[in-house]
């Protein structure tokens, strides 16, 4: 579903990604591990298509993005959800235009049926009745959902979540991953996930890479990474074994 | 008539609010001018910040000035050359073009080209100490804050826009003469002739004076509206964007004015000699 | 070594290397050199920009309600501004003329029709869209790099939505209408302005007489035709300093300057080129 071939990335002559390569099933999901700064975003970012990699080939749901044209790359983007890590939620719209948006503008849809989807929506998040509120008058919990909403109610094929619990309280990111599984389950979703929170990879995902130096170590399922003997991981996970 | 003091009625609230405000802003401002003016004499001079400032205010300024002010002398000849062919007057085209752009369009020109820089530079900067609590950090420090940040910006931006206005004067008249020869086919001599007729000392006072007046309006705005920001990233922008309006509203204003002594003080002469 | 002690001889000391140092980076020849890759890199960026909204404008899907919705936000804040500055521009443009054409034709009659022909032909046009770019330029410049900055543009474009269609297509519009409104507005505002200055000397008849001598039709194509153009120079410079801001408060804040900076001057260069151009059309039409 997600191929990543020898990607190389540099920004402003620093090689961010150099060799990467990534390769994830249909109906798999996959954890991405690292260090802050060592480029996860980036690996996301490029698996969409919205980095261009310098070198390498990127190949999602069947399409090569590094030769699509733009018209092929939006038909890609209409089966792949994405998850910010600052949400991107437009703040001059409000929560229902926001999570109606593709319905809107893509799928073009009247307004009651985009008004009853979303409500749908928004209740099996249990969100209940914050349709009219604004982005900024959400807390950082209700925003992730609300992201979350945006990014599966065009029920994509694949989706991408950068660092979905970051900044949030160990309850609230429980039941975010709780959503994430969810969601998982019930679309059959392929799932890319950048995260360093090991209860989340744990719950969420079948296999865990961990960024290192601009390439890609496969570390097999999550519950062999407290066992794993390879020097980088040690490294890594240290911090947190002893906390 | 009942219902007309009724409107009257119902729109003086919001005016007065609004009259008073503005009173207030003035106030306000005129106060931190003082303030800052005050602190221009007290040791330590922040004499490094201050260069950097007119580095950043004027010397990076100097290419903007030179390319605007040649293409408005430029305007403004052709302009001239079309109205005072309709009266076939086009002999006095050099003198009017050279007092027109010193007394009138080079200063406001230089102005308005410094206030999109001075404002989003010297408003956003000091905005966003303010509102990432660098001011009070500052102030927790000991040091006046007044005078460590207002004080070389003020001074940096007042002298700055007297100096560009001078090149950007020197470029828009070079700007008149070559475009009216270049496009207008107007003789080189022909038009420096009746410069000296109908330029005087005069106008090139009146453009210093304005020019100076400019710079003292923009560099307090642009300072106020800088160290009164509250809020977030969002106060930085609106803080931004009312010092350019305001700025811009004070330029007019300043010029029109001072326009409207010059006539004065001209009608006056007129009396007087005649 | 006594002055080498002396504060206020190492003061002057440092200031003057100091200046030395900061004017010798401006002319080095790589200064020179990068400064005239960025001007080719933002041209060349800012010439992409509008070619696609362009293209863009004639595509479905029309954002009507955006539109208006742009429309209304550009010319209810800027309506304020325009007034005042316009109306102070009406009395100087004739306090001027008054002290000028007084040397040279001797006769203050004309004065209300020099000052319309003026008003219409260049101030009314280049002023208003510099003051737009000042008002509604820095504010799409900040909305667009803040956008920019929280990845919601990128969001757009995973939402499959083209995001020069989506932002810049309906503020170009918007800013053009609005563009001509306000400067039709604004010469309007000069007018009544210009006739309260020059009041003794003229009654309403007289002021209307003169200005009906010179002020023409094509004097009023040519404030419309001026307008559209230079209204194109706002929304797509802005824009363009907005996709491309750095990050944080820092990248707005910069992005704003030059977006504001770069607007007026392409607006003087544009309007100085319309200017050539018009007068060389004008001398073929005469022979």
């Amino acid at each position: 579903m997600i191929e990543l071939r020898d990607i190389g990335v540099r920004f402003h002559q620093a090689a961010v990604l150099r060799g990467a390569d990534l390769s994830v099933a249909e109906g798999e999901a996959v954890a991405l591990i690292g260090p802050s700064g060592s480029g996860k975003t980036t690996v996301l970012k490029t698996a969409v298509g919205l980095i261009r990699p310098q070198a390498g080939e990127v190949v999602l749901a069947g399409t090569n993005l590094t030769r699509a044209s733009p018209a092929s790359l939006a038909r890609v983007r209409r089966q792949v959800g994405m998850l910010f890590q600052g949400n991107a939620l437009f703040d001059s719209m409000t929560v229902l235009e926001n999570i109606g948006f593709v319905l809107r503008e893509v799928q073009r849809l009247a307004p009651a049926e985009i008004q009853s989807r979303v409500r749908q929506f928004l209740d099996r998040l249990h969100l209940g009745e914050i349709g009219g509120l604004y982005p900024r008058e959400l807390s950082g919990g209700m925003k992730k959902r609300v992201g979350l909403a945006r990014a599966m109610i065009g029920e994509p094929r694949v989706l991408f979540c950068d660092d979905p619990t970051a900044g949030l309280d160990p309850i609230t990111s429980d039941a975010i991953a709780d959503l994430i599984l969810d969601f998982r389950r019930q679309f059959k979703v392929t799932l890319l996930l950048v995260s360093n929170s090991l209860l989340v990879v744990k719950k969420i995902a079948d296999r865990v890479l961990l960024l290192h130096q601009g390439r890609l170590l496969d570390l097999g399922a999550p519950e062999s990474l407290q066992d794993s003997e390879r020097p980088e991981v040690r490294q890594f996970l240290q911090p947190e074994f002893t906390s | 008539m009942t219902v007309l003091t009724r409107q009257v009625q119902r729109i003086r609230g919001p005016i007065e609010i609004g009259v008073m405000a503005f009173l207030r802003e003035i106030g306000a401002m005129a106060m931190f001018l003082a303030a800052t003016v005050r602190h221009i004499f007290k040791a330590p001079f922040e004499v490094q910040e201050m260069i950097l400032q007119m580095y950043q205010v004027g010397v990076r300024s100097v290419p903007i000035v030179l390319i605007s002010g040649f293409f408005v002398g430029g305007v403004v000849v052709i302009q001239f050359n079309y109205a005072l062919s309709l009266f076939g007057a086009e002999v006095y085209l050099g003198g009017i073009t050279t007092s027109g752009l010193l007394r009138e369009v080079g200063p406001v020109l230089v102005a308005i080209m410094i206030v999109g820089r001075v404002g989003a530079y010297i408003t956003a900067e000091l905005a966003t100490m303010k509102v990432t609590e660098q001011v009070d950090a500052i102030r927790c420090l000991g040091v006046n804050p007044v005078q460590f940040l207002v004080v070389p910006r003020f001074l940096a931006v007042s002298a700055m826009i007297f100096m560009l206005t001078i090149l950007g004067l020197l470029v828009a008249l070079l700007g008149g003469a070559l475009v009216g020869n270049l496009i207008l086919d107007i003789n080189l001599s022909f038009y420096f002739a009746n410069i000296r007729k109908l330029t005087a000392a005069w106008a090139l006072f009146t453009g210093m004076l304005k020019s100076i007046l400019f710079g003292i309006l923009l560099a307090t705005i642009a300072c106020y509206q800088g160290m009164k920001t509250e809020g977030g990233a969002e106060a930085v922008g609106q803080a931004v964007n009312r010092c350019l309006v305001h700025c811009s509203i004070a330029v007019f204003l300043a010029d029109y004015i001072i326009a409207s002594l010059a006539a004065l003080t001209y009608g006056l002469a007129e009396e007087i000699i005649f | 070594m006594s002055w080498v002690e002396n504060k206020t001889l190492r003061l002057i000391g440092r200031t003057l290397s100091q200046i030395l140092y900061l004017a010798r980076l401006g002319i080095t020849v790589e200064g020179i050199g990068s400064n005239l890759f960025r001007f080719l890199e933002v041209t060349g960026g800012g010439m992409v920009l509008l070619i696609q909204t362009l293209w863009l404008v004639p595509r479905p899907p029309y954002r009507l309600r955006e539109i208006l919705r742009q429309a209304l936000t550009v010319g209810w804040q800027s309506l304020p501004l325009i007034v005042v500055v316009l109306g102070f521009l009406g009395m100087i443009t004739v306090l001027e003329l008054n002290f000028q054409l007084s040397r040279v034709i001797h006769n203050l009659e004309y004065v209300p029709g020099v000052a319309g022909i003026l008003m219409f032909r260049e101030f009314g046009p280049t002023v208003v869209a510099a003051m737009l770019a000042a008002k509604v330029g820095a504010g799409f410049t900040a909305e667009i790099s803040s956008m920019k900055n929280t990845e919601q543009i990128d969001a757009l474009e995973m939402l499959s939505v083209n995001p020069v269609h989506y932002l810049v297509v309906p503020r170009f519009i918007a800013t053009l209408a609005m563009q001509v409104a306000l400067s039709v507005i604004g010469v309007a505002v000069a007018f009544v302005t210009g006739f309260l200055i020059s009041q003794p000397r003229f009654n309403f008849q007289s002021y209307l007489t003169t200005m009906g001598h010179f002020v023409g039709v094509e004097d009023f194509l040519n404030l419309i035709a001026k307008a559209l153009l230079l209204g194109a120079v706002v929304p797509i410079a802005a824009c363009y300093y907005g996709f491309r801001a750095g990050a944080g408060a820092k990248g707005v804040g910069e992005a704003t300057t030059r977006g504001v900076v770069t607007s007026i001057l392409v607006i003087i260069l544009l309007d100085f080129t319309i200017n050539v151009v018009a007068d060389k059309i004008l001398e073929v039409v005469i022979q």
